[in-house]
């Protein structure tokens, strides 16, 4: 286990540099690895100087941070709820936050950057509460799927109310409020970024430490209980933290789909087992792989357009999501 | 015993109260008159109320002025129609594919069949032969209803197939409809970024669901295709209640249980592609619908199609007159529809699961 888990890590970590050097290096100007050393020693000029510190460097540090929290917050949360389908897409977490967002935008556009993130976070915890409290009002333990759906009506919902504030606002806005909607990194320079850097830095290292209490929440609410741990605390908190994650992610790139649904089956099957205390960290790395890979698709495939990373991580997410969805079906009936 | 308790025992009609023809005549005629009371209402208001004489007198071709026919029959009056006749649609859609799959939950846009036919519908402008895509507002072709039925039962079939649904619980299908229409979505915004020319650019307006800029020409579009489905669809009633009934029975009694199944479900498809192509995306009155539809009038499927078809015309009507009398800026009628459906869509699951 252990072997696979560093194995695998360092695959991952290596495929994140590469991503990492492509992301630098490739786009409009393309710069060698020459290039690169010249502009890092002081040369080039503005123009590839302003492309690679405050273009380029930005957008990979967002992608690795924001793919590593979407990750890690939807394995939390599969873990957490012990329902494969958890994530913050499927439980309407996303699209609360988003629509949070656009009302950012439309009603209070001058609102100081670093209190977005609450706002979004608001919109995505009154999404998880209700939820929450239709599942509790459903009286028997459910099963996965029923989650699923009180989320999925919640997204509809949301969606309803995103169009709404989007009929509110002018043309403009409708533009950046449907960058919301699919996701994408490109705005930006440094500035957002250091705004959710505070976010990052503590929720990053708060869901990677879950790992014990997440294995005993998997065993079981009575095993849990009897270790120590207070279930419903436990859960409250692990809600409240994959939200504020994908709040942070939402506040900044907007409603990224598909990387924490499909980042922590693929950690899961890489290492060969369901250890939280291993899965945790692989997922980070798979997680913000996937983020920079598809957002460095995003800008390359049909450059000079862009498209939404939105679409390139589902590319590579819904598989893995139909997968895991055929396998659960399939465990449902026997 | 009595005739109705022997009626109480069949399966399909369990805690109804078998209801007589008369109740059931009664509950049309009131459908009716709610559907042309708010026929009137979508009508009279708007950017310049318009009073219910004025109204009468421009519908019966006698307009007190210019103004009151332009705006009467030229805008209120088809937007009013195709409502009318795209919610009616939708519900029979739903009930429908409700009946064939026996899931009260499978509604159009709960099995990725909506999604299915925006997908398709998107590709084809992309590509945009001319007989798909008029370069009008918001129009598509006739035509461009096939494609997107064929869209919709292929998103229909893939789901069914994937979640193998004569096995398991009603949650099944829909949670896997609802996955495959997540990707499906997925794919038709990728298809409108890449496509970006200013067709697709309009496309992506036509499916935020709305009624508003429905005009004659919408009409045209879609009367062809209700006149052929409905009936259609209503003389698939028997089918349907046999297919209710469950294969065992249905083959027992005579029908091929399979292609009664198959042909319900184009018809649906069809039906929501026709509703879909002119109204864009509207959620969740195939799933409302044949639900009041059915509390109304019991579960026999000859009362329960017609009384669909009445009740998703109410509700899509009422969606439309209400989006418009609380606000004035023109509000999608589709938001309107998510905004209840939703809410609606919660309040049966929660029924579902602590029965």
């Amino acid at each position: 286990m252990l072997r696979r888990l560093w194995l695998w890590s360092a695959v991952l970590g290596l495929g994140l540099v590469g991503v990492g050097l492509a992301t630098i290096l490739l786009g409009i100007p393309d710069l060698t690895l020459a290039q690169l050393w010249g502009i890092l020693d002081g040369e080039g000029t503005e123009l590839e100087r302003l492309g690679v510190y405050h273009l380029r460097a930005p957008r990979l540090v967002l992608a690795c941070l924001s793919g590593a929290a979407l990750g890690l917050a939807g394995a939390i949360m599969q873990d957490g709820l012990r329902n494969p389908l958890a994530g913050p897409e499927l439980l309407g977490v996303s699209s609360g936050a988003a629509t949070a967002a656009a009302m950012v935008i439309v009603f209070r556009p001058s609102l100081p950057g670093y209190l977005v993130p609450w706002i979004t976070l608001v919109g995505g915890l009154l999404s998880a509460g209700i939820v929450l409290a239709v599942i509790a009002k459903m009286g028997k333990p459910s099963s996965s799927a029923v989650l699923v759906l009180v989320g999925a009506a919640l997204s509809a919902a949301f969606a309803g109310a995103l169009t709404v504030v989007m009929v509110l606002g002018d043309q403009q806005e409708f533009g950046a409020i449907s960058r919301f909607m699919s996701g994408s990194l490109a705005s930006i320079g440094w500035p957002p970024v250091q705004r959710v850097l505070p976010w990052f830095a503590l929720g990053l290292p708060a869901a990677l430490m879950m790992g014990r209490v997440l294995n005993l929440l998997q065993a079981g609410d009575d095993i849990a209980e009897s270790k120590g741990v207070r279930v419903v605390r436990a859960r409250l908190f692990i809600l409240g933290l994959g939200s504020a994650l994908t709040a942070a992610v939402v506040s900044v790139a907007g409603a990224i789909s598909f990387v924490a649904l499909a980042a922590p089956h693929v950690a899961r099957r890489l290492v060969g087992t369901n250890d939280s205390r291993l899965v945790l960290p692989v997922t980070a790395l798979a997680g913000a792989l996937q983020l920079s890979a598809a957002d460095l698709a995003a800008r390359l495939v049909f450059s000079p357009v862009e498209v939404s990373v939105g679409f390139w991580t589902a590319l590579c997410g819904g598989p893995v999501l139909l997968w895991v969805l055929h396998r659960h079906l399939r465990g449902a009936t026997e | 015993m009595t005739a109705t308790s022997t009626l109480a025992m069949d399966p399909t009609i369990k805690d109804r109260r078998p209801l007589g023809a008369r109740r059931f005549g009664l509950t049309l005629v009131a459908g009716l008159l709610l559907l042309v009371l708010l026929v009137a209402w979508s009508v009279m208001i708007g950017t310049g109320d318009i009073s219910l004489g004025d109204a009468v007198r421009a519908l019966l071709g006698r307009p007190s002025s210019r103004l009151d026919h332009t705006i009467v029959i030229r805008l209120r009056l088809p937007r009013a129609l195709v409502g009318v006749v795209a919610g009616g649609c939708l519900a029979l859609a739903g009930a429908l594919s409700q009946a064939a799959t026996r899931n009260a939950l499978a509604s159009p846009d709960l099995t990725g069949v909506s999604a299915g036919v925006v997908f398709l519908t998107v590709v084809a402008v992309g590509f945009g032969p001319s007989w798909i895509y008029h370069p009008d507002d918001l129009l598509l072709s006739p035509w461009s209803v096939l494609v997107g039925a064929l869209g919709g039962a292929g998103a229909g079939a893939l789901v069914l197939k994937l979640a193998s649904q004569r096995k398991g619980d009603p949650v099944r299908l829909v949670l896997t409809g609802v996955i495959v229409g997540l990707l499906l979505a997925t794919a038709t915004s990728f298809v409108l970024m890449v496509w970006g020319s200013s067709a697709t650019l309009e496309a992506s307006f036509w499916f935020i669901g709305s009624l508003n800029a429905r005009v004659w020409p919408h009409w045209n579009v879609l009367w062809p295709w209700a006149a052929v489905l409905v009936p259609v669809a209503l003389a698939g009633a028997g089918w349907a209640n046999l297919l209710q009934l469950g294969d065992d029975v249905a083959v027992s009694l005579g029908a091929d249980a399979r292609r009664a199944r198959a042909g319900l479900f184009v018809v649906s498809a069809t039906l929501t592609a026709g509703a879909l192509v002119v109204v864009g995306s509207i959620g969740f009155i195939g799933l409302i619908g044949p639900h009041i539809a059915r509390r109304l009038v019991g579960g026999d499927l000859r009362r329960v199609l017609p009384a669909s078809l009445l009740a998703g015309a109410i509700l899509l009507s009422a969606a439309d007159v209400g989006a418009r009398a609380f606000t004035t800026r023109a509000l999608p009628t589709g938001t309107v529809t998510a905004l209840l459906g939703a809410g609606f869509f919660l309040i049966l699951l929660v029924r579902q699961r602590s029965r």
